[in-house]
């Protein structure tokens, strides 16, 4: 059932990105081709401009999609289809996370190869002195990790628990702002904003304080710490939606 | 004897303010049954429970011996007071959609009935008239061989060429031995198809017989009862 419904999420997400991603590389190949034959012009600069944009555009739409996606088939008119289909609410809310996911890594890769593809021909002694630049610090980087190949392990674990974090908080807060009967929307902003404020000041007055005494005993133990509480975060916003899904959906058309 | 629906001392609370209350009903499968009453007297709530999508504050409520899950939401096709199509969809990704996810989606007759009204399958549901968006949705929900079929204000807002239209659909598409639940307050249009009525004032069962019986004991329509019953 979840491969069904992922199914159809992503033909949802990808009928707006797909586009998105074509206009992606179009601006990346026109680019390529204007600074190839010359760079120093205004359409060229102009070209250069939208592609960037187009990429911003992409990752942005790629994120905001999946919000909006998961809003409109559960808590709208489409969530009388959503909600009538023979799925659980955690499958449900797997297929959305999953969607999204892959929408923004989707997004990511897009962005990659149409920059692969822009700095095709790229002069080889820009490639020289650019990696010449960040050469030291790629050095130190490196040093470290095979000094400490756990820190490799532990962040990996902990940007795993923290790729769902931001959407489970945005499905969330729009779960807990469809519970108003009335003035919804100002009402989930009102929410996003003061959970963002008490977000922000829990992390300055205890999570920054609690992660520099960690980092002063062992790394390792700071990366613990964010990695428990991301994951601790996950599940509470996991089972928070999946109560309301469950319980408490209002469908107001 | 199998009851396709029942409520024991159902009870659905909105803060405060009931719903339902001590809802008690047993719906034998087959037959057509009008759930009865006007704005407010519950039928939305009830329906809603019976399909899963709000749980009571006490009693239950069982589809076919279970409580509301997956395998009841795959035994029942509902049609909601509400658009609940995506606009961007075709009709054919509907039609795809629906076979997706409900195995008992009967597409042949759904293109059948699709086409009586002319509506193309490449057409896009956004382009489709109010009219055609709520019959796509009322052939959606009756191409199917479900056991049981929940139709919430099936004709209200539309004129009666397209009543007769949508309770020909449904008499002609109900599987054998299947039950259907039409919620309304447009009793005349639909009590010639009616096999039992459940009258829902307030929150509360205030008539549940057949038909028939009805007409018999109280000589009079189901519409005049309703009236009289629901006067203000």
């Amino acid at each position: 059932m979840v491969g069904k419904l992922l199914k159809h999420e992503l033909i949802a997400l990808f009928r707006v990105l797909g586009f998105i991603a074509v206009a992606v590389f179009g601006f990346a190949v026109l680019g390529r081709i204007v600074i190839a034959i010359n760079s120093e012009t205004v359409f060229g600069f102009l070209l250069i401009l939208f592609y960037l944009f187009a990429i911003m555009t992409l990752i942005v739409a790629a994120f905001v999609l999946g919000i909006s996606q998961f809003y409109k088939s559960l808590f709208t008119g489409s969530g009388y289809m959503t909600l009538s289909l023979p799925a659980t609410a955690d499958q449900i809310i797997w297929a959305k996370l999953l969607s999204s996911v892959i929408a923004m890594f989707f997004a990511s890769a897009v962005s990659l190869l149409s920059a692969t593809v822009f700095l095709v021909g790229i002069p080889s002694e820009f490639w020289a002195e650019f990696w010449a630049s960040i050469q030291p610090l790629l050095d130190t980087m490196f040093s470290y990790l095979s000094s400490e190949p756990l820190i490799i392990v532990e962040l990996v674990v902990q940007f795993i628990v923290q790729i769902p974090f931001t959407l489970l908080f945005f499905y969330c807060v729009l779960a807990v702002g469809q519970l108003f009967t009335s003035h919804r929307k100002p009402i989930t902003f009102l929410i996003l904003i003061g959970v963002n404020f008490v977000a922000s000041l829990l992390n300055s007055l205890c999570l920054t304080p609690i992660e520099n005494a960690c980092v002063e005993v062992s790394p390792h133990l700071a990366i613990w710490v964010d990695i428990i509480l991301y994951a601790a975060l996950d599940v509470t916003f996991y089972f928070v939606v999946r109560y309301i899904i469950r319980n408490k959906v209002n469908l107001i058309v | 004897m199998s009851y396709i629906l029942e409520c024991e001392n159902l009870n659905k609370n909105y803060a405060s303010t009931p719903a339902l209350q001590n809802v008690n009903l047993r719906v034998e499968a087959g037959g057509i049954v009008g759930l009865l009453g006007p704005n407010g007297s519950g039928k939305s709530t009830l329906i809603k429970l019976a399909m899963g999508m709000l749980q009571p504050t006490s009693g239950r409520i069982l589809i076919d011996g279970k409580s509301p899950c997956p395998a009841t939401k795959a035994i029942t096709a509902y049609l909601p007071d509400a658009n609940f199509l995506s606009e961007w969809m075709s009709v054919d990704g509907a039609l795809k959609y629906s076979a997706d996810f409900f195995a008992d989606f009967n597409r042949p007759r759904a293109e059948a009935m699709l086409s009586r009204l002319g509506i193309g399958l490449k057409q896009k549901i956004r382009t489709l008239s109010k009219g055609n968006k709520e019959k796509l949705g009322l052939i959606l929900t009756m191409a199917r061989d479900a056991k049981l079929f929940i139709l919430d204000e099936p004709i209200a807002g539309v004129d009666p060429a397209a009543r007769e239209f949508i309770l020909d659909t449904i008499m002609a598409n109900k599987p054998q031995g299947s039950t259907i639940f039409l919620c309304t307050h447009l009793i005349a249009d639909i009590e010639p198809v009616l096999t039992h009525a459940i009258f829902l004032n307030r929150g509360q069962i205030a008539l549940d017989k057949p038909v028939a019986e009805i007409r018999e004991q109280e000589g009079k329509t189901l519409d005049e009862l309703f009236r009289e019953v629901f006067k203000w």
